[in-house]
């Protein structure tokens, strides 16, 4: 079984360090995403239609709202550190201004200095201390990978923007959807509610967004539980139900597989960082 | 001595709009939201672009207006009521956003709350600083600016050229402003120098690069207003008072030129000014002249609707305003009246 090793939550966004045997299914983040191998069987990863090597050489780097996979090579876990980096903290402490933190290629091919940082985090992250270093650290692990995954490109879309809303169908979708997180809502009379049949629908949602109507209601579900399990007392149960689950099962069902672990083993671990934002 | 204060936080992208109110929403981690905007941008693409930037499980209440003659009396009127949010999303018009402005003034005076203000701009800009400096200083300038030039891509020709002539307008009269402040002088330059560019391509040429240039001409208009308002929009503002309906562009472009010629200028503003606006070595009010006449709009102020007894308060307005006596004023209002 998956487990948490430690999760810090902090103005950055979050870091996680995860024990993971398990596969997780196509998600996506509204943060950049990276992914490191720290010990363990290496593993690969599904972004942007490649097969990414996760072992000590290589890491993956995910753009917001890009879908990915993860998958583990058998039952031996792999021991990773997660990071899922708000784009706004990240142009508040970079001297650019790339705002989507979109990353050039999802494949990184790892150098001393990305390793050396990767290692000091770790360590930081299993020490819950040394917070102000701990979020200089990793804005500094954050860059390396962004300058990384843009070296030898030919051309430069930093500033390329996502033009999720530039249909005002997908708008009204994307709004629809937001209101209802929590309920059962059928992709079916989704479709219909924005004037579309739903073979249409699902084409022109993901032309635009990039990830499905499942994969984006997901996200949405999946950012609320993680709120709601750092933030609030409520049991798991209570917010399995709250945000529409019929059973507890049903949510940890797709907790595990969409964050990675269980939402109990989730709360165990979890706390949140007071590092400074913008870092002064 | 001078104090200078830009204490907005600035986005400026393509398509920034949605993840930067996100963003920014998330950051304050506010949860209830003041949404202003005029009665006519309802159910606009902008609206739902801004309802789209919400978090979820946030709660809004919307503030529609239409008559926008009375704000400060409907600002007092939201102050009273019950309304506590901790944010103020002002969205669309120049006259939304003073009106978010307005509001939130009232909240602080009111409660001793100040909401955070954020103001969405599309074609007409951002607004003047409120005569009453109160409500112009840091009680007033918006937390957070969302510049996005995907807003105003369906902005039309007239509508383009009128915001471009506008901030050229402000730009013009806020670098000639004797108050000393270096950061707004260079703002104002930039922002002429696009506007010049805009003013080229409207008409010819359409895309994001010009919606680039139009805003963010209006930005740095706007931003160049911490020296305060100059005097020919001081005379404009006074004049629509009397004719409400009128284009605001239309009366300042006339009357623009007159001041120049009129007013205390320091040399070496002048010559600055002079060279980027023209190649042409001539003085600062024909060039304006020049520029502002290429463009289709009334010749007059008698034209524009704007009734001759609106001439004497305008001038008394501006009387002793940068070196400009009544008799001045009201000299340049005289021959732009019905043209000389």
């Amino acid at each position: 079984m998956s487990q948490a090793i430690a999760v810090c939550h902090g103005e950055f966004g979050r870091a996680a360090l995860y024990r993971l045997n398990k596969e997780i299914i196509t998600h996506a983040h509204r943060e950049g995403h990276l992914i490191f191998y720290v010990d363990g069987p290496s593993a690969t990863c599904v972004s942007g239609g490649r097969t990414c090597k996760v072992d000590a050489d290589h890491a993956v780097a995910v753009s917001p709202w890009e879908p990915h996979s993860y998958h583990p090579a058998g039952e031996d876990p792999q021991i990773c550190l997660v990071l899922y980096i708000k784009p706004m903290w990240f142009l508040e402490n970079s001297s650019s201004a790339e705002y989507a933190l979109k990353f050039g290629s999802e494949d990184l091919t790892l150098n001393e200095e990305i390793k050396g940082h990767l290692n000091r985090l770790t360590c930081l992250l299993l020490d819950h201390e040394g917070e102000a270093k701990f979020d200089s650290l990793l804005f500094a692990l954050t860059k390396a990978c962004f300058d990384l995954s843009w070296a030898g490109s030919e051309t430069d879309y930093r500033g390329q923007i996502y033009d999720r809303f530039s249909d005002y169908r997908v708008r009204r979708s994307l709004r629809l959807i937001q209101e209802s997180v929590g309920e059962d809502m059928e992709m079916e009379e989704l479709a219909r509610n924005v004037g579309l049949s739903r073979p249409h629908f699902f084409k022109l949602f993901k032309q635009y967004t990039g990830v499905t109507p499942n994969v984006y209601m997901n996200t949405l579900r999946s950012e609320r539980a993680i709120e709601e399990l750092l933030n609030s007392d409520k049991t798991v149960t209570d917010i399995a139900f709250d945000l529409g689950f019929s059973s507890q099962a049903s949510f940890t069902r797709f907790f595990s597989s969409n964050v990675g672990i269980a939402p109990s083993e989730y709360r165990r671990v979890a706390h949140v960082s007071n590092g400074a934002f913008p870092m002064m | 001595m001078t104090l200078i204060t830009y204490p907005s936080r600035v986005h400026f992208a393509d398509g920034v709009l949605e993840e930067a109110l996100y963003s920014e929403l998330e950051r304050i981690q506010g949860s209830s939201f003041l949404l202003v905007f005029h009665k006519d941008e309802t159910d606009s693409e902008l609206m739902d672009r801004v309802l789209g930037g919400l978090p979820s499980r946030t709660t809004q209440e919307h503030v529609l207006f239409g008559d926008t003659t009375n704000l400060r009396e409907q600002a007092f009127e939201i102050a009273e009521t019950p309304v506590q949010p901790g944010a103020i999303i002002a969205f669309g018009s120049s006259k939304a956003i003073e009106f978010g402005r307005k509001i939130r003034y009232t909240i602080d005076r009111a409660s001793g709350m100040r909401p955070v203000l954020f103001g969405i701009p599309a074609i007409d800009g951002l607004p003047d600083p409120c005569h009453r400096k109160i409500e112009s200083k840091q009680a007033g300038l918006p937390s957070v600016i969302i510049c996005d030039p995907t807003v105003i891509m369906g902005a039309g020709e007239g509508e383009s050229r009128e915001a471009a002539m506008m901030s050229l307008i402000r730009c013009v009269e806020a670098y000639l402003s004797a108050t000393y402040n270096p950061p707004a002088d260079g703002i104002a330059l930039d922002g002429l120098s696009r506007c010049l560019t805009s003013l080229h391509k409207i008409g010819e040429k359409v895309g994001l690069d010009l919606c680039r240039d139009v805003m963010a001409a209006g930005l740095n208009a706007f931003l160049s207003q911490e020296k305060g308002v100059g005097p020919a929009q001081t005379m404009t503002q006074s004049m629509m008072t009397e004719a409400p309906n009128a284009q605001r562009a239309a009366i300042a472009r006339l009357v623009l030129p007159g001041v120049l010629r009129n007013r205390a200028i320091d040399d070496q503003k002048a010559d600055v000014l002079g060279k980027v606006l023209s190649d042409v070595k001539e003085p600062l009010a024909e060039v304006t002249r020049r520029i502002l006449s290429n463009v289709q709009m009334p010749r007059t102020l008698a034209d524009i609707g704007v009734p001759h007894k609106a001439l004497d308060p305008a001038a008394e307005s501006v009387a002793g305003q940068s070196g400009l006596t009544f008799l001045q004023a009201r000299a340049v209002l005289e021959e732009v009246y019905e043209g000389a």
